[in-house]
């Protein structure tokens, strides 16, 4: 399951999935993600959560912004792996400099 | 063992605190005593531990480095020097408990600063002695779960602190890392309630929240485990290795 979501306003722009998700648990999702890059000064880039059942990655595009991509997967996904590629996937759909090159 | 930053964050947990003052409803001496050796177990830095019944002060103690170093009841004191002092600040520990905890009561524990603070050592009683003395189980399984993934994360923790009602026991790390992860507990303390409620919303649930904050130097992980929280700085980069060794303790 992945999400693209605002935090700032706490909504979900996108999402995908193996699994559809009733509208309460990505907006649970939304706001976990708000928690945990909220979280002090310097705001954190990402952030990973992992519990028995599952592990989520929040990651942003840049400082401060507010679009984050929520990542969710089962226990014993290979987090190596999947750390990386969500970081790789929020800098590729995220990023400012690909929406100049989008536009032009 | 740490620096001065520690200090200041544990006066501001103290002021803010996590979860309020340990309480416990006892129907017995056992059940009182594993709660007041409970306390002793947790206490790393020097402290004055006091527990009273329903409010009333049965007990104070003196305790470092998870080491009983006197004990105070009934207008008596006892200060641990030797062998047969040892057993008679345990006998004045047990006499305090039992008879105060004859009839049902709620207990309660907090502490303050030990000013001055004693030498470290091996003065006093340890927790696992007084365990064994008292032939009580211990009951700091939490903190223990903590330590183990302190232990287990190797180089990737550089610095860990365990946040435990009022108190912060550092765990592990230089004095120039214990000082850099003050700074950050200092910053966060306002917001642990918070992120307690938000990332760890039963007791049965062990949560580990790892952040990358700029700079990258260092990132900070945060453990959840029953009331108490584990903050520590960590080697960039290397959430995979920390969910993994969390994994492995928590199943």
């Amino acid at each position: 399951m992945t999400v693209l979501a605002d935090i700032s306003a706490g909504s979900v722009l996108a999402w995908d999935g193996a699994v559809k998700w009733p509208q309460e648990h990505l907006d649970a999702l939304c706001a976990r993600a708000k928690a945990a890059l909220s979280l002090g000064t310097p705001k954190p880039q990402s952030a990973v959560l992992t519990q028995p059942f599952g592990t989520e990655i929040f990651v942003r595009a840049e400082q401060d912004a507010s679009e984050v991509l929520c990542s969710v997967f089962a226990p014993k996904a290979a987090l190596d792996t999947v750390i990386e590629q969500s970081r790789m996937l929020c800098t590729a759909i995220l990023s400012p400099e690909n929406d100049r090159r989008v536009g032009s | 063992m740490t620096g001065t930053g520690v200090h200041s964050a544990l006066a501001r947990a103290g002021a803010y605190g996590v979860d309020g003052v340990p309480k416990m409803l006892v129907q017995g001496a056992d059940i009182a005593l594993a709660y007041v050796h409970a306390q002793i177990g947790g206490i790393v830095l020097p402290r004055i531990l006091t527990v009273r019944l329903d409010g009333k002060t049965i007990l104070s103690c003196s305790v470092s480095g998870r080491r009983l170093l006197s004990v105070e009841a009934g207008g008596k004191h006892c200060a641990i020097a030797g062998t047969e002092d040892k057993a008679a600040a345990l006998d004045m520990l047990r006499q305090a408990v039992t008879q105060a905890c004859s009839t049902p009561g709620v207990l309660t524990a907090d502490t303050c600063p030990l000013r001055p603070a004693p030498p470290a050592g091996q003065a006093g009683i340890s927790a696992d002695e007084i365990a064994r003395s008292l032939a009580l189980a211990r009951s700091d399984a939490g903190t223990d779960r903590l330590t183990a993934f302190v232990d287990s994360a190797g180089d990737a923790i550089h610095a860990a602190a365990c946040l435990r009602e009022d108190m912060l026991f550092p765990l592990k790390g230089s004095e120039d890392a214990m000082d850099r992860l003050a700074d950050v507990v200092d910053a966060l303390l306002e917001d642990l309630d918070s992120l307690h409620a938000s990332f760890a919303p039963s007791q049965n649930t062990p949560s580990l929240l790892m952040f990358e904050r700029p700079p990258k130097d260092f990132g900070l992980c945060a453990a959840f485990d029953g009331a108490q929280i584990l903050l520590a700085e960590t080697q960039p980069r290397s959430e995979a290795h920390l969910a993994h060794a969390w994994g492995e303790l928590t199943g």
